[in-house]
């Protein structure tokens, strides 16, 4: 693979998701999905984007070609519990997915993975990056193939969803980012005896394999945990529809809170003062 | 910094970002065409031996191959007298040895070309090329875009890699390939007697994940190469060119090998490894759905 189609690869991980995300934050549906199209191209793995983006397309959420009404984010706010349990028509074509499958050893095998992004996906599509990011790490975590490069995946997104997170540095923080790195560096080393030395040590590669798997499931339920929920977008009245009229009274009382938050694409609301 | 200046320099930020990936993808392609050693495309113009092999036979098999020199390169063979054999070349393995260690080795092929004792003075002129095909079992691989960075540095004349060169294959679900390496030998050195010539070559191999073996290591053999020696002649005609094969070579029997040892996985280990692994992505799971559900949405 010729070094420019690999830094377009590896750039395609940080740039282009960071532009396809602010074009889907100010409406520009169309634009966004052609940048999802270039990061998908570089990269497979983006697909796995596909099901949250289409969650998050929801009329009732986001408009094509209209500003949609921004959340109050500030740092006081007590936030509700939102469990989305609501499955919409999207959850259809997982089922078609699932058909591609026919032999019971890939779908047990693919199994843990299907459903822990299934599960992530229909937690967190409304507050999109940190469903992005939470999907990588589940991604890369319980991936057939480990490899050391993977981790670039979910490391561009990190910067925007730290903003949000109560977790602090001192000591929290620094002993997911030792444990992280202590877990990566003992595998790494493993597969190094392995594939430069020669030497058969296949079991502790495998056992420095579920170390890392535990490490990447720990730090990823901590950071759950400790995520403020923010769905970027709020709720609106779908007009012309079913009729649901319990969306009515909703699109009414953030009307009035639109003049405050104004449709400014670049909010300048600061995240929760909890900083890292 | 104002909303219509934003817009105008995200936009002109995105096209910039634009120009460099599509410029990019389109040189990666021009450059990916052009490195494909083993391309038929290419017109190879019947300069590869293995290329005629492979139009015939779909896998590399040491019989078949055997068959195809003997038979199919007989009617290519240059016309020397066979009472004399002083005159030819001799064409021998001076020394075959594997360097490094793990997965990534280097073959050493070091070649004697050697002239007969009498020269033959009868023939036009003409530019001589030594071909050597290397074997590879099945375990091991030569990358082609490697080669091809490499060939230009060792000044090789050409190098390819014919036979199943998917890099991600393990073993058993690979077939064999062998690297063809072509090396200017220089013109008119039939008209010289008793000359010789040293050939040393150094080939990068790879291993492939190997069977399960009880021993935990698989060993494979890697033999001494075929070699040949091309010469295009001159002649009023369109250029002719026909081989020169080692005399000793007809009879040769492969002594020279050089074994690998690749770690492998034992068979032994496959119960627990597959209940232990099982059981922690389940656990794994669990925690990972019964967080989402019950902390999503939460401030702690």
């Amino acid at each position: 693979m010729s070094l420019s189609y690999f830094l377009g690869a590896w750039l395609s991980d940080i740039i282009i998701t960071q532009l396809e995300m602010l074009d889907l934050t100010i409406g520009n549906v169309i634009q966004a999905a052609c940048w999802y199209g270039l990061i998908v191209h570089f990269r497979i793995y983006p697909i796995i984007y596909a099901l949250p983006i289409i969650v998050f397309l929801d009329p009732r959420i986001f408009q094509s070609g209209v500003k949609p009404l921004l959340c109050d984010w500030t740092s006081d706010q007590l936030k509700t519990r939102q469990i989305n349990s609501q499955v919409t028509d999207q959850f259809d074509a997982w089922t078609a997915v699932k058909s591609i499958f026919t032999s019971s050893g890939k779908v047990i095998s693919f199994l843990p993975q299907f459903i822990v992004q299934l599960v992530l996906i229909f937690c967190f599509a409304k507050d999109l990056v940190f469903c992005f990011f939470v999907q990588t790490v589940a991604f890369v975590a319980f991936n057939k193939v480990i490899t050391a490069q993977y981790f670039v995946w979910f490391y561009c997104l990190l910067p925007l969803i730290l903003p949000w997170t109560n977790m602090k540095l001192k000591w929290k923080g620094l002993c997911c980012i030792l444990l992280w790195m202590g877990a990566q560096t003992h595998w790494l080393l493993w597969g190094y005896l392995l594939e430069f030395k020669g030497r058969n040590v296949f079991l502790q590669l495998w056992v420095a394999g579920l170390l890392f798997l535990a490490a990447n499931v720990f730090i990823l339920i901590l950071l759950i945990r400790h995520h403020n929920y923010a769905p970027i977008f709020r709720q609106h009245a779908v007009f012309g529809k079913s009729g649901d009229e319990r969306f009515a009274s909703i699109s009414s009382s953030s009307n009035q809170q639109t003049s405050s938050v104004g449709v400014d694409p670049y909010p300048t609301v600061p995240p929760p003062s909890s900083q890292m | 910094m104002s909303t219509p200046q934003c817009n105008r320099l995200c936009l002109h930020q995105k096209l910039a970002i634009l120009w460099i990936f599509f410029s990019g993808a389109i040189v990666s392609s021009s450059e990916v065409k052009t490195s494909q050693p083993s391309d038929s495309q290419n017109s190879d113009d019947g300069k590869y031996i293995m290329r005629s092999y492979f139009d015939n036979h779909e896998n590399l098999h040491d019989s078949s191959f055997e068959n195809f020199m003997t038979r199919e390169l007989s009617s290519s063979l240059c016309i020397v007298n066979p009472e004399n054999q002083n005159r030819g070349v001799r064409l021998s393995v001076r020394e075959l040895s594997l360097n490094g260690e793990g997965s990534h080795r280097q073959l050493s092929l070091s070649i004697r070309l050697q002239t007969g004792e009498e020269s033959i003075p009868e023939l036009p002129p003409h530019k001589c090329e030594v071909i050597v095909i290397q074997r590879l079992p099945l375990g091991v691989f030569a990358d082609p875009f490697e080669l091809q960075n490499l060939h230009k540095r060792m000044g090789l004349k050409n190098v390819a890699v014919f036979g199943d060169t998917n890099l991600e294959l393990p073993s058993f679900r690979s077939n064999r390939s062998a690297v063809e390496i072509h090396i200017d030998a220089g013109s008119d050195i039939l008209f010289m007697q008793s000359s010789g010539m040293e050939i040393n070559i150094l080939l990068p191999l790879h291993a492939r994940y190997q069977p399960l073996d009880e021993s935990g290591y698989s060993i494979i053999q890697i033999g001494e190469p075929d070699m040949l020696m091309r010469c295009n002649i001159e002649g009023k005609q369109d250029k002719q060119s026909c081989l020169f094969m080692s005399l000793e070579d007809s009879a040769k029997s492969r002594i020279s090998t050089v074994e690998w040892k690749i770690p492998a996985g034992m068979k032994a280990h496959t119960g627990f490894v597959s209940v232990v692994t099982f059981i922690t992505a389940s656990l794994s799971t669990v925690s990972i759905v019964y967080t989402s559900m019950f902390w999503s949405g939460t401030k702690t």
